[in-house]
């Protein structure tokens, strides 16, 4: 038996029956009847990735549960298809089935294809990275995409890891070559291109991967037994806090859902790279038997976005001197400070001295998402007199309101003047955008209320409108960047998708919160909170 | 302070405020010149950092405005030799860039600059209204 597997056997003989049976189990390694597929199930259940294993009669045999959704198709209608009926890729312009794409690693046994292909997926081509190979042992072929596009990109509803095992139909009945079968699992674990740890409740390492060894500089022999904790650690990207200003526990296991970006796993040599951590409890008959870890050295992915914000960052800088020189020559201008303008040429003036304004507020917007993105945004936090900004920002906001007619009003509940600490200048960016996402998809006559509810801990800001609402499909990604609801795109072409990105961060970063509710057609209302509590200790 | 025919004069000399300003964006500069003339001051607009030093040893101004992003000597270089400089040392400088990273304003004030103002918050009348209020 293979080194791992003996290890892992070794170390299974210190536990109670009953956490070796669910795990063996688990693993298929107790008996002939323990169903093969589970442990695949169990750890690509978890991936990010969509994962097929396919046989060399090139067939699927397996699929994961996100190969699915990205498929749109059940598990039940994949496996045992021809791959080819299932997977299309689009090459120089034509498509060509997967069979074609294969086809080498059928020739040599230890071909890896892997690169940049474009998949035909339910909603047209899209580029993904595909990674294949052949796993001789176990006479498959394992196929991971990777790098589709997510459906929220700012991560925050990344696919839910699925503890329990999805069953693949008509598996074949379990035979007395039950090793053959841990072999072939084994194999197929190994192959999996992102580390992997497995853990007991204990948080003792049970199953590590080749990747996950050679990025943590460690051997097999030196983790089997050893608390993930003690072999990974990790550390926040910034001073080790986290963003609300708490120690981030020094264990992956401390984050079930999966984390992409901010985390570093500090090696054997006290060097450490940033992950992308996905974490989460096995469960089996309902039973907690241990955690699956899987992460990535996501370097290469930390450089691409260093240098998008740098660029945005340079870009933006670099647009704003002469977008300021022609604001200020523009008003000059309209001014009569070069002689007197005719009445037409001043209404275009007028007009042009508007756009600029919009291009102003753009570079803007994109500065402060490239700070967000590189943790810059926070800027110096004051006890804030906050009633003053919001109705300040109202008064702003009364002229482009009335060429709507839309009408504004205000309520002060509770603590006429409660003060906050936040950074004034951004509290007032976070009402301004709100007040202006009201106005901006209010219907002709409607109504913005504004409510500054205070209470003894917390301050809640609602900023309510009876507009065009947010389509229900749409609701969930309404906070991430450069998203646009289709209606809100309908109604008004002008708009970054920015704002509302930019209230969550910087209510987050006060350790508040931002939350609405909203109807298609009947309007929506945002709301931000604020605690008083934590203004006070600070 | 007092004005006359809508010139900016010094109380004591009866001379018109002398503002210095290092600009390189030759529009800006122009606006600086055109702008703060017609409201009364007495402008000299240079396009880097060190001139503006060398131009305060020769005539000592009321004001600096200094650009951040400049050729051979940017702003927080010339605002930092004006401020080691014992004869210069009280001008009232005024930075007046593109640039808003909070790190920028807490390295103005750390130097002493007495305003950070990110020009495309403002507009010519406020900008005018800033200037005045410092040299009041």
């Amino acid at each position: 038996m293979h080194n791992l597997w003996y290890i892992y056997m070794e170390y299974l003989r210190s536990w109670e029956r009953i956490m070796f049976e669910a795990l063996s189990k688990a693993f298929g390694i107790f008996s002939g009847s323990g169903p093969a597929a589970d442990s695949i199930d169990l750890v690509t259940a978890n991936l990010q990735d969509g994962v097929v294993v396919i046989g060399k009669d090139l067939k699927i045999n397996f699929v994961n549960k996100i190969f699915c959704q990205l498929m749109g198709k059940s598990a039940e209608q994949l496996v045992h298809l021809p791959v080819g009926n299932a997977l299309s890729l689009m090459e120089n312009g034509a498509i060509s089935k997967a069979e074609d794409f294969l086809k080498p690693l059928l020739t040599n046994d230890f071909a890896v294809i892997s690169g940049s292909r474009n998949l035909i997926l339910p909603g047209g081509p899209v580029t993904v990275e595909i990674n294949a190979r052949v796993i001789p042992a176990a006479n498959q072929i394992v196929l991971t995409i990777k790098n589709f596009p997510r459906p929220d990109t700012a991560g925050n509803q990344q696919p839910e890891a699925v503890p329990a095992p999805t069953k693949t139909p008509e598996r074949p009945p379990a035979d007395s070559q039950s090793e053959h079968q841990e072999v072939r699992n084994e194999a197929i674990l190994r192959s999996i291109g992102d580390g992997l740890i497995v853990t007991d409740q204990q948080q003792k390492i049970v199953l590590i991967n080749q990747p996950a060894l050679e990025m943590l500089g460690y051997r097999t022999e030196e983790v089997a037994g050893r608390p993930v904790t003690e072999v990974a650690p990790i550390e926040y990207e910034q001073e080790n806090l986290d963003p609300a200003g708490k120690p981030v526990p020094k264990s992956l296991l401390a984050y079930s859902k999966s984390s992409t970006t901010d985390f570093y796993l500090i090696k054997k040599d006290g060097t450490k790279f940033p992950a992308g951590i996905t974490s989460s409890s096995a469960i089996l008959n309902g039973q907690v038997i241990g955690n699956v870890i899987l992460f990535r050295n996501i370097s290469k992915e930390k450089d691409i976005d260093r240098a998008k914000n740098t660029f945005i960052s340079i870009a933006s800088h670099q647009m704003r001197t002469p977008l300021g020189s022609m604001k200020w020559n523009l008003e000059m201008l309209l001014d009569g400070d070069y002689g007197e303008i005719p009445k037409e040429a001043k209404n275009i003036l007028e007009q042009v001295l508007d756009s600029n304004k919009r291009m102003v507020a753009l570079v803007d917007d994109l500065l402060d998402v490239s700070r967000i993105d590189q943790g810059k945004a926070i800027d110096q936090l004051e006890m804030t007199e906050i009633v003053p900004i919001v109705s300040d920002s109202i008064t702003e906001i009364k002229a482009v309101a009335q060429r709507k007619s839309v009408s504004l009003s205000m309520e002060i509940k509770g603590n006429p003047n409660p003060r906050v600490l936040v950074g004034p200048k951004r509290f007032r960016e976070a009402i301004e955008n709100l007040l202006s996402n009201a106005v901006k998809y209010s219907i002709q006559n409607g109504e913005v209320f504004v409510v500054v509810e205070s209470s003894q801990d917390k301050v809640k800001i609602s900023v309510a409108d009876n507009g065009i609402g947010i389509p229900q499909k749409d609701q969930g990604r309404i906070f991430s960047r450069f998203f646009r609801a289709d209606n809100a795109v309908r109604s008004e072409t002008e708009g970054t998708g920015l704002g509302l990105f930019v209230v969550k961060s910087y209510a987050e970063s006060w350790g508040g919160k931002t939350w609405f509710e909203s109807q298609e057609g009947k309007g929506s209302t945002f709301y931000i909170e604020i605690p008083i509590k934590v203004a006070e200790e600070q | 302070m007092y004005s006359i025919n809508g010139l900016i004069m010094d109380e004591a000399t009866g001379q018109k405020k002398y503002i210095l300003v290092a600009e390189d964006d030759k529009f800006y500069a122009n606006i600086y010149k055109t702008k703060l003339s017609s409201v009364g001051y007495d402008v000299l607009v240079v396009g880097d950092g060190e001139k503006a030093v060398e131009e305060a040893r020769k005539r000592k101004p009321d004001l600096m405005l200094l650009d951040l992003v400049m050729p051979t000597m940017d702003g927080f270089e010339a605002l930092a030799e004006i401020k080691a400089d014992e004869k210069l040392k009280d001008i009232k400088c005024i930075i007046l860039s593109s640039l808003s990273q909070e790190e920028d304003r807490q390295r103005a004030r750390e130097l002493g600059a007495v305003d950070y103002l990110v020009k495309t918050d403002l507009s010519i009348h406020e900008m005018i209204e800033k200037i005045g209020s410092h040299t009041g």
